[in-house]
């Protein structure tokens, strides 16, 4: 019993945790998941990008919400009670995922995952990592980390120091 | 039954610690002309108890260099040989291998002997230099401290002197306090207490005197003289006295007090020092361990985040009694009200533990002015104002590198040498002052020169260089602007103080990180002013909550001057969407929170909405909002933790509702609105972002 999760670690088997958006199915490291809440009401941050829904109180901390589907170019639906927001915890700060909803937790093989057809330009491909089968649906495998630490997300300051030098 | 001495080591650490500060800051002061006589004692005994601490516990080397230097004071003291500015250098130095030494023992830190060696080297250079003058023309030495001025020339000699006193030696109403000062009169005198007898604890009787003393006394005087000093109080065969053979290897004297320490079964007990000019003997500890306790910053930290919870709390019940009706539930309402003052109370407490002056780093200054000065030939006098203002713990220590930055580019670029400064018509001295005070809810710290001022010609060739963008009609305070950049320096060479441009970006962003401001001030040829404007804490605020449209904001109280609803005689137009509010005779810009925030469904006439006259670094701006909603205690919470700063808030806050709100920063708040503005040249500001 002890053994199990090394020999797992060993040959690759990770675990994800699928979510929809629209109508596709993506699937994310679950380790990076803290916790799994349905949609508060948030404060809104202006000329701040429209993905960011704005800010809420996780038990006394202020953390982000951006909105998954605006961030893929999907349209966008009313929230409704079945409005999840994965909390997720990388990179030393959490934030909040709004999702259609989640599904899943799988475990997936090295052999069931295919790696990503190449979109072109103008998608987000670059998040990511690979395609995964499970049972004959396919997941979309996403890393969640690139994504959030990407400096188009401005969920970091990054480079740019608040100078505004004689512009 | 030994005692372990380095149970009092680091006592003894802390003491020096101590004393070596106290000497560096009067030797700071001093002025060598005309030396002032107390400080010069306070000094010498500062020296006496460093060195009389390390024999006792044992580190000869700090004695020996501590015994070289107290040598030189005590002639000093005596007005034997003058006090000069180099000799208050070298004595600085001396505190400095002192200091070394002390961290030595302590840390464990690597000790340059080669440095020290070379203090004691010019210790005893000056010494023989000035012996030479001394014996020349005899200078007049007071006379209660050597009463026979024609023992001048008599051979100095040390003594050992050991005292067994008969046990019944209190009841003879002897005191020993006043034998040591006598003997501390006529020569160099340390004395330690030892145990003479062993004792059980539990028939231990006070009255009886189990103590012996030895003493070591460096003197002119002859034995039957130190005798006499006895006479009183010590048989002939109680007293033991013989000479040292060493007597003017200074440096070993102090070091051979603890082999010398075989007398009897006397182990040592410590620290019975009496030193000479009467240095009290101290009680171990006894001062510091009531006057404070010592805990780690996490667990202030933690109490802090607990007690903004709290005052969360209290604002969710506070809301929830609302709606209860007052009459049926009095008694609630009133011990809400006790809650909320209890609050407040609490809170204040809390605050004020992590609160400390700032002398705490303006302390440093001193010193550092006085050694740059010198290196640089500046004759600079550092002014400290307002040294008491207290600061949270955590911006004071972050403080100190934007603020030593500061005035070493004071001292370098600032202040002019001499010959230019009398050439400018200005008195040769330079003066820094760095001045620090609280203003609202904002502490102001201001670092100022009398020196040259920015050289805006020069700052502009330098920007253009750099590749930054910049034109001739740039105003005075966008150029000030550009020394923030990255990389910039307008120095004409290198020197190891300053000039390698990695300066102004640091302390701005330093500055910035702790939530606060920076701006420069400068006038040619009159010098230049750099102020630092920080938050007063990180933690709670009184704020006062608004709303637009359907959002609420919090505006901090400090930074509102009064509300008002404006009477349409009062509102201008100017160009198609500025407005200005014309308030006691001032003409105000309004500044409307629903364009700087763009929310859509804001009330756009001014005379159905609030104006708050609100104060952003000395300008007035009027800021309209909806509705005044009420005044709250509001604990600031970080947005940067989890995602980045937002333009125009000093941070947010949970409301009694569990809902987030954004607390609003009036300076920041004003630039965004300008810059707004300005990119869509005073037309409709921002465009709206989809929700």
């Amino acid at each position: 019993m002890d053994r199990q999760p090394v020999i797992t670690a060993e040959s690759g088997v990770l675990e994800y945790l699928t979510f929809t958006l629209g109508n596709e199915e993506y699937a994310m490291d679950i380790l990076k998941v803290q916790e799994i809440r349905g949609y508060d009401p948030v404060t809104r941050i202006a000329n701040a990008p429209d993905f960011i829904k704005g800010i809420i109180n996780l038990r006394g901390v202020i953390v982000p919400i951006i909105d998954m589907r605006v961030k893929f170019g999907l349209e966008r639906v009313i929230y409704d009670e079945f409005t999840v927001v994965i909390i997720i915890n990388l990179l030393g700060r959490v934030i909040g995922m709004v999702v259609d909803g989640v599904s899943d937790v799988v475990t997936l093989v090295p052999d069931q995952i295919r790696p990503a057809p190449e979109f072109g330009s103008g998608t987000q491909s670059e998040y990511i990592t690979g395609i995964g089968t499970v049972n004959g649906q396919m997941l979309i495998l996403t890393d969640i980390e690139r994504l959030i630490g990407s400096a188009e997300m401005q969920l970091m300051v990054t480079a740019d120091n608040h100078l505004d030098l004689a512009a | 039954m030994a005692i372990d001495l380095s149970q009092f080591y680091q006592v003894f650490f802390d003491e020096s610690a101590e004393h070596l500060a106290e000497m560096e800051r009067i030797f700071l002061a001093i002025d060598p002309a005309n030396p002032d006589d107390e400080e010069l004692n306070a000094v010498f005994r500062a020296a006496h108890s460093i060195k009389g601490g390390a024999g006792t516990f044992g580190f000869p080397d700090m004695a020996a260099v501590t015994h070289t230097l107290e040598t030189l004071l005590d002639q000093v003291r005596h007005h034997e040989i003058p006090l000069t500015r180099e000799m208050v250098d070298v004595f600085l130095q001396t505190g400095d291998a002192i200091g070394m030494l002390l961290a030595g023992h302590r840390d464990g830190s690597p000790v340059d002997q080669q440095a020290i060696e070379h203090v004691c080297q010019r210790l005893t250079a000056i010494s023989a230099s000035t012996a030479a003058v001394s014996t020349d023309n005899p200078v007049s030495v007071p006379v209660s401290v050597a009463p026979e001025q024609d023992r001048e020339t008599a051979p100095l000699a040390t003594y050992r002197i050991i005292f067994t006193p008969p046990t019944d030696l209190y009841n003879r109403m002897v005191r020993m306090e006043p034998i040591f000062d006598e003997l501390s009169a006529i020569g160099d005198f340390t004395v330690v207490g030892r145990i003479a007898e062993q004792h059980e604890l539990n028939d231990y009787d006070p009255t009886r005197c189990l103590i012996a003393w030895e003493m070591t006394l460096t003197t002119i005087h002859t034995q039957e003289e130190i005798r006499e000093v006895f006479m009183f109080v010590a048989d002939d065969e109680e007293l033991f006295l013989e000479k040292l053979p060493h007597v003017f290897k200074q440096n070993q004297e102090t070091a051979t007090q603890q082999p010398a320490s075989d007398h009897g079964n006397g182990t040592v007990t410590g620290n019975r020092l009496h030193g000479k000019n009467g240095a009290a003997p101290r009680k171990t500890g006894e001062t510091t361990e009531n006057a404070s306790i010592r805990v780690g910053v996490a667990k202030v930290d933690q109490l802090i985040n607990q007690m903004g919870e709290l005052v969360i709390t209290q604002a969710m019940l506070a809301q929830s009694a609302q709606q209860l009706d007052p009459v049926q539930h009095e008694n609630l309402h009133r011990a809400l009200s006790l809650l909320e003052r209890n609050t407040r109370d609490l809170q204040e407490s809390v605050m004020s533990i992590r609160m400390m002056p700032i002398n705490f780093i303006f302390s440093r200054f001193p010193r550092l002015v006085h050694d740059l000065a010198d290196k640089l030939g500046k004759q600079v006098e550092l002014k400290l104002v307002g040294e008491t203002t207290e600061l949270d713990k955590g911006l004071v220590e972050k403080l100190a590198d934007p603020l030593t930055h500061l005035v070493r580019n004071s001292l370098d670029h600032g202040i002019e040498l001499p010959e230019a400064r009398i050439a400018a018509g200005k008195s040769a001295g330079g003066v820094i002052t760095l001045k620090a005070a609280q203003q609202g809810g904002r502490v102001v710290i201001e670092v100022a020169d009398d020196g040259a001022g920015l050289n805006r010609d020069k700052i502009l060739a330098k920007a253009a260089k750099n590749g930054l963008t910049v034109s001739d009609n740039m105003s005075d305070e966008e150029v000030w602007q550009l020394i923030f950049a990255p990389g910039f320096s307008t120095a004409e060479q290198v020197t190891d103080v300053s000039g390698r441009g990695v300066g102004m970006d640091v302390v701005l962003r330093n500055v910035q990180a702790m939530g606060g401001r920076v701006t420069v001030y400068s006038t040619q040829g009159m010098g230049s002013r750099v102020v630092i404007s920080l938050p007063l804490t990180l933690a709670i605020l009184d704020g006062l909550s608004v709303r637009v449209g359907k959002e609420t904001f919090i505006v901090p109280l400090n930074s509102i001057i009064e509300s008002l609803q404006p009477l349409s005689t009062d509102l201008n137009e100017v160009g198609r969407r500025q407005t200005t509010v014309h308030v006691r005779g001032e003409y105000l810009p309004l500044m409307r929170l629903g364009d700087i925030f763009s929310i859509s469904n804001a009330v756009q006439r001014p005379e159905e909405a609030v104006v708050m006259l609100v104060e952003a670094e000395g300008e007035h701006v009027a800021l309209l909002v909806d509705e005044l909603l009420g005044q709250h205690q509001v604990v600031i919470k970080s947005i940067e933790t989890n995602y980045r700063k937002v333009d125009g808030t000093a941070g947010a806050t949970i409301l009694g509702d569990g809902r987030v709100a954004l607390i609003l920063d009036a300076v920041d708040m004003v630039r965004l609105w300008r810059t707004g503005t300005e990119k869509n040249g005073g037309d409709q500001t921002w465009t709206d972002s989809p929700l």
